[in-house]
C-alpha cells in the first residue's frame, strides 16, 4: 500500500518536472534578466527614479529591451485659426496607448533586424500599435499619430532615442532608464529580446509596478473611495487655514 | 523642494506654488481682491490639468474669503440674509457651471474658453480701474461714490417676489441677488474664482446696497458658493487636490501679512493704477497665447 502510493506519488512528480521541463520555449534558458526594483514608490518627495535591468544571455547575438506602461484612451486636438484665434478643432481618439514608452537596443535598430520583426514585437516608436478609433483613413490618422508621439515625447514620457545597452562581457549586459517625476502609475511591462542574425532567439517579460505610497497614496484613495468625505475634508481643512491666518493676521 | 501633488499624478515645485500663493495673498491685501484670477492661469501654466487648477482655486478660497469675512463679521458689516439670497442663485449656477465645465472638456474647448473669458473679464475690468485711478490720481483727490443708481430701472422695479432686507437698507425683488448669485457660481465653477471684481460692482451698482456692506457680503457669498462647488468638484469630478490647495493657503497668509502692511504705506489710487495695471498685463498675455499661437498644433490629453 505504502510502496504503491509512492509510486504513484514519484510518477506525479515526474511529470510534472517534464512538464515543467517542456513549457519554457526555447527561449527562456537562453536569456535571464533581473530588476533593480520590483515596484517603484511614489512617496511626497518623489521626484523621478533610475530604474537599472541586468541581464545575462547565453547565445550570440544583440539585445533589445522596451519598457511599456499602462495603456490609456488618449485623444490628441488639432487647433486651427477661427477668426484670428487659436482653437481645437478637429481630434482624434486612440486607443490601447502606453502611457509611457521607452526602449534600450544594444546597436541602432535598422542593423539588428527588420521591420517586420520590430513590428510584431513594438520595438521602436514607429512600430507602436496606436490604434485609432472611429473610420479616418492611414493618410488622416497619420500626422496625429505622429503629433501623439511628439506630444508625448515633449512631455517626457516618450523615448527620444533608444538608451544604449552596455555589455560587461559577452554574456552580461546592462541598462539604466530615468523614470521621470510625472511618470504615470501603473503596470508596466518590460520585454527582452535577444536577436540573432534578424531572427528573435529568446525573449524575457517581467513587470514592474510604479504607484502611490504612504501619505500621498492615502490621499488618492481617499479621494476616490470617498468622495463626500473628501470633499467635507476639503472644506474643513480650508475653513480652519481661514481661522487660523485670520488669528495670525490680527496679531500685529 | 518638489512635491508630488496626490490628484494631480505629477511633481511641482514648492516654492513656487508657495510663491504664487504670496502673490495673490499679497495682492488681496493690498487691494482687497481674492487674486484667483492669477492663480488660475499661473497653475495652468505649470502644467497642472485646468480641471484640477479650477477645483483646487474653488478650495483655496474658502480659507481666502472665510478669514476675510471673520474681519468684516467683528464690524457687522455683512448682510446674512442678503448673502444668502444670492446663494440661492449661486446653488443654481455653480451646478450649471460643473455641467458646462464637463460639456466643454468633452469637447475640447474648456481651455480656449477659460482664456477667452479670462480676456474679456480682466481687460474690461483692467481698463476700468486704470481709467478711474488714472483720473484720481491726476485730479488728485477722492472720488465721491457715483450715485447713478441702476436699481431704480422700471426692469428692476417690475420684478417679483420682492423682500425686505432690514441691515441694508432695501426693499427689493429676489431675483435681483439671486441673478447676481448665479454669475458669481458661474464664476466659481468655471474659472475658479471668486468673482469679487464683479460682484461688487454689481451689488453697488445694481443692488444699490450700503457700500460698507458689499465686501463682507459679498465675501460671505463666495465662501458658501466655494464650499459648495468644492464638494461638486470633489464627488463629481475628483479635481480637488488637498496638497496644493494647502500650499496655496499657507502661501496666501503670508501673502496677504504682507499685503496689508504694504497697503498702509501705498495711496489707494497709486494702488489701483498698479492694479489695473497688473490685470492688462496678465489678459494682454492670454491674448497673445490665443492669438499668437501654440507652438505644437496638435495637442494629446487622457480620456
Amino acid at each position: 500500500m505504502m510502496r504503491r502510493l509512492f509510486h504513484i506519488s514519484l510518477c506525479a512528480l515526474f511529470a510534472f518536472a517534464a512538464l515543467l521541463s517542456a513549457k519554457p520555449s526555447m527561449a527562456d534558458d537562453v536569456l535571464a534578466v533581473d530588476l533593480s526594483d520590483r515596484s517603484i514608490n511614489i512617496t511626497t518627495g518623489f521626484n523621478g527614479a533610475r530604474l537599472s535591468i541586468h541581464g545575462v544571455k547565453m547565445l550570440p547575438g544583440d539585445v533589445a529591451l522596451t519598457l511599456t506602461g499602462p495603456e490609456r484612451r488618449m485623444v490628441v486636438r488639432r487647433k486651427d485659426k477661427v477668426f484670428g484665434m487659436w482653437m481645437n478643432r478637429e481630434s482624434m481618439t486612440f486607443r490601447n496607448i502606453p502611457a509611457y514608452y521607452d526602449f534600450a537596443t544594444s546597436r541602432p535598430l535598422q542593423n539588428i533586424t527588420d521591420r517586420a520583426v520590430l513590428e510584431e514585437n513594438t520595438i521602436g516608436l514607429d512600430f507602436l500599435n496606436l490604434e485609432a478609433l472611429g473610420r479616418a483613413s492611414p493618410q488622416d490618422v497619420e500626422p496625429y499619430r505622429e503629433a501623439l508621439i511628439r506630444n508625448k515625447q515633449v512631455a517626457g514620457l516618450y523615448a527620444l532615442e533608444p538608451e544604449t545597452i552596455g555589455f560587461i562581457n559577452n554574456q552580461f549586459f546592462r541598462v539604466d532608464f530615468d523614470l521621470p517625476p510625472n511618470v504615470p502609475s501603473g503596470e508596466y511591462k518590460i520585454e527582452t529580446y535577444l536577436i540573432n542574425e534578424g531572427v528573435v532567439v529568446g525573449r524575457h517579460q517581467s513587470t514592474l509596478r510604479i504607484g502611490q505610497v504612504g501619505a500621498s497614496a492615502s490621499i488618492y484613495k481617499f479621494a476616490n473611495q470617498n468622495e463626500i468625505f473628501y470633499g467635507f475634508a476639503a472644506v474643513l481643512l480650508a475653513l480652519m487655514s481661514g481661522i487660523i491666518g485670520y488669528y495670525i493676521m490680527r496679531r500685529d | 523642494m518638489q512635491i508630488y501633488l496626490p490628484i494631480a499624478e505629477m511633481t511641482v515645485p514648492v516654492e513656487s506654488i508657495l510663491a504664487l500663493g504670496v502673490a495673490v495673498g499679497f495682492l488681496s491685501g493690498v487691494f482687497g481682491v481674492g487674486g484667483g484670477f492669477l492663480t488660475t492661469p499661473f497653475l495652468i501654466f505649470f502644467g497642472i490639468p485646468p480641471a484640477i487648477a479650477v477645483g483646487t482655486q474653488a478650495n483655496q478660497l474658502i480659507a481666502a474669503s472665510f478669514s476675510g469675512i471673520l474681519g468684516h463679521l467683528k464690524r457687522g458689516n455683512v448682510d446674512f440674509k442678503l448673502g444668502a439670497v444670492m446663494f440661492g442663485g449661486s446653488l443654481v449656477g455653480s451646478v450649471l457651471g460643473i455641467l458646462i465645465f464637463r460639456l466643454l472638456q468633452h469637447t475640447g474647448q474648456i481651455d480656449f474658453v477659460i482664456s477667452a473669458l479670462y480676456i474679456v473679464l480682466l481687460g474690461a475690468m483692467g481698463l476700468m480701474m486704470l481709467y478711474e485711478s488714472l483720473r484720481a490720481v491726476l485730479k488728485n483727490k477722492i472720488e465721491d461714490g457715483e450715485t447713478s443708481k441702476l436699481q431704480h430701472h422700471p426692469f428692476f422695479l417690475a420684478l417679483p417676489y420682492k423682500i425686505r432686507f432690514m441691515r441694508s437698507r432695501l426693499y427689493i425683488s429676489a431675483l435681483i441677488p439671486a441673478g447676481i448669485g448665479l454669475v458669481g457660481g458661474l464664476l466659481v465653477a468655471i474659472m475658479g474664482i471668486g468673482g469679487g471684481f464683479i460682484l461688487v460692482p454689481l451689488m453697488i451698482y445694481v443692488l444699490g446696497m450700503p457700500t460698507l456692506l458689499v465686501a463682507g457680503t459679498s465675501l460671505f457669498h463666495i465662501m458658501l458658493t466655494s464650499i459648495f462647488t468644492t464638494l461638486l468638484h470633489a464627488i463629481a469630478n475628483n479635481t480637488v487636490d488637498i496638497v496644493l490647495a494647502f500650499m496655496l493657503i499657507i502661501g496666501g497668509v503670508v501673502g496677504a501679512q504682507i499685503g496689508t502692511r504694504a497697503a498702509r504705506k501705498i495711496r489707494g489710487a497709486y494702488a489701483r493704477v498698479l492694479l489695473s495695471a497688473l490685470l492688462l498685463l496678465v489678459c494682454c498675455f492670454l491674448m497673445g497665447e490665443l492669438f499668437i499661437g501654440p507652438l505644437d498644433i496638435y495637442h494629446t490629453e487622457v480620456r
